[in-house]
């Protein structure tokens, strides 16, 4: 019994060890600005920063037209768009490899193993998120800014434009959550990235990779890194709301 | 030829059948109130005149054509305000300007306008307020302000004084009263108050059981309108 008591708390001291290391490691790595680390941390960013902004242009009028618009079955796709909150990221990697290998009918586009088809796979994690997002914000606001504006003698168009003002703010908070999603996903990633060492490795890749080959120290520090990331973007975009006095 | 014209206008909600068969008339400068009891389509009636609402049947004619919830240059000739209206982000300034701005007016236009508007709603200071912070009266008055910008040919106030408190109520229904004087427009609004129906209007119409009576006289009105209570 006192055996098993120390062994578990040899395990969890030698864990708290290794958290405290990979901390300071991961401040080491940000300090000594290492060139590769960078080099990840930017992949990760414009990938997923690319992906957002792509679901975005589709996503925000899908989630207009579902909640303004009478569809048939809408319903149906509102139902379907909720369960694909879940949607599992390795299941999208499978669907985009077989979409996208050699043999695939996308195959010609050789895009397999490339950045492209890691934005376009975490484009199509994030699509439903942005999507219901987009129309649970609308439910709040939407139909009350848009009859005010028709009211006063808006167009159709200008009562949707006007829409889209009052709730940028929501918008940009389900664009967050989607940046938060894709940047923290890794299923997707390497069965389409491949993790490929200065071509698609991003943090989530880079931490599985250190993380099995044991390198729990270097795996913490990117991890710490990866949240950073999160946070600056974070950080810099309700900055620039209150610079612009978006709220 | 009348200003504003309802043929035979139904509308149904689900099963229920609000509006059935109404008919009527509005003429130019006519102050029409619209009464009757919770839940007998005042506002599904005042919504069809807007434009906002298509009816079930029927056919609404607006200077002398058939117009509906496409028809742009209809909605853009009738201000609606609701009884809870909807400020936009921004200032009062910003909320007044909108509907000019999407009429192409320009931006000397659009300024002098908004003065103008300010100071018949008597809240000259208010331009760079936050219109989302604004009493529920002095929002009503912008609301009322933010319709009749753009010089409407008819004004449809639902419940215009419905939360507000006694005074605002008076420079309210002040306000209306001018508008209809000095601005020559039709105002159509709806109110459970005989006391201000009577106060401001000029011509009642009470809907009860789906159907809308019109009358010239406030004593007839409100006999139907008791009759239709029991």
């Amino acid at each position: 019994m006192t055996l098993c008591f120390n062994h578990v708390l040899k395990i969890q001291i030698y864990a708290m060890q290794e958290i405290f290391k990979g901390i300071i490691k991961g401040f080491e790595l940000i300090i000594s600005l290492d060139q590769e680390i960078i080099e990840i941390s930017w992949r990760s960013l414009w990938i997923s920063g690319l992906a957002c902004f792509i679901s975005c242009i589709f996503c925000i009028p899908i989630g207009f037209i579902l909640y303004f618009y009478k569809i048939p079955a809408k319903g149906l796709f509102l139902n379907m768009i909720q369960t694909l909150y879940a949607l599992p990221t390795v299941l999208v990697g499978l669907f985009l490899f077989l979409l996208l290998s050699k043999e695939g009918p996308l195959g010609e586009l050789n895009l397999l193993f490339t950045p492209w088809a890691m934005v376009i796979g975490q484009a199509i994690i994030v699509s439903p998120i942005i999507t219901g997002l987009t129309i649970s914000t609308l439910s709040n606001l939407g139909k009350e800014v848009y009859e005010t504006a028709l009211s006063i003698g808006g167009s159709e168009f200008q009562a949707l434009l006007q829409v889209l003002r009052e709730v940028r703010f929501s918008l940009i908070s389900s664009l967050l959550l989607g940046f938060g999603r894709a940047i923290s996903e890794v299923g997707c990633a390497i069965m389409v990235g491949g993790n490929i060492r200065g071509y698609t490795r991003v943090l989530t890749t880079a931490i599985s990779l250190e993380t099995g080959k044991g390198n729990l120290e270097l795996s913490i520090a990117l991890g710490i890194i990866l949240l950073g990331v999160a946070l600056i973007v974070n950080v810099l975009l309700n900055l620039f709301q209150g610079r612009y006095g978006w709220r | 030829m009348a200003l504003m014209e309802l043929k035979k206008i139904s509308q149904v909600y689900g099963k229920k059948k609000v509006l059935e068969n109404v008919n009527l008339k509005l003429e130019k400068r006519q102050l029409i109130a619209v009464l009757g009891p919770t839940g007998s389509g005042k506002t599904t009636l005042l919504r069809i005149m807007a434009l906002l609402d298509p009816p079930w049947e029927g056919e609404v004619i607006f200077m002398g054509k058939s117009v509906n919830t496409k028809s742009l240059w209809a909605r853009r000739l009738i201000g609606f305000v609701s009884h809870k209206p909807f400020m936009f982000k921004g200032n009062v300034y910003h909320n007044l300007s909108l509907p000019l701005r999407w009429r192409g007016f320009k931006k000397g236009e659009i300024e002098k306008k908004v003065s103008w508007v300010l100071e018949l709603l008597d809240l000259k200071d208010y331009e760079q307020k936050e219109a989302t912070e604004l009493s529920a009266g002095e929002a009503q008055k912008i609301a009322i302000g933010r319709a009749i910008i753009s010089d409407p040919e008819l004004l449809i106030l639902d419940e215009p004084t419905a939360n507000l408190d006694p005074y605002s109520t008076k420079k309210v229904e002040e306000l209306i009263r001018g508008l209809v004087k000095e601005k020559e427009i039709s105002v159509i609004f709806s109110t459970h108050s005989f006391e201000q129906a009577k106060r401001l209007a000029d011509y009642f119409v009470v809907l009860g059981k789906g159907k809308a009576f019109p009358f010239t006289s406030f004593e007839e009105a409100h006999e139907l309108f008791l009759g239709v209570l029991k």
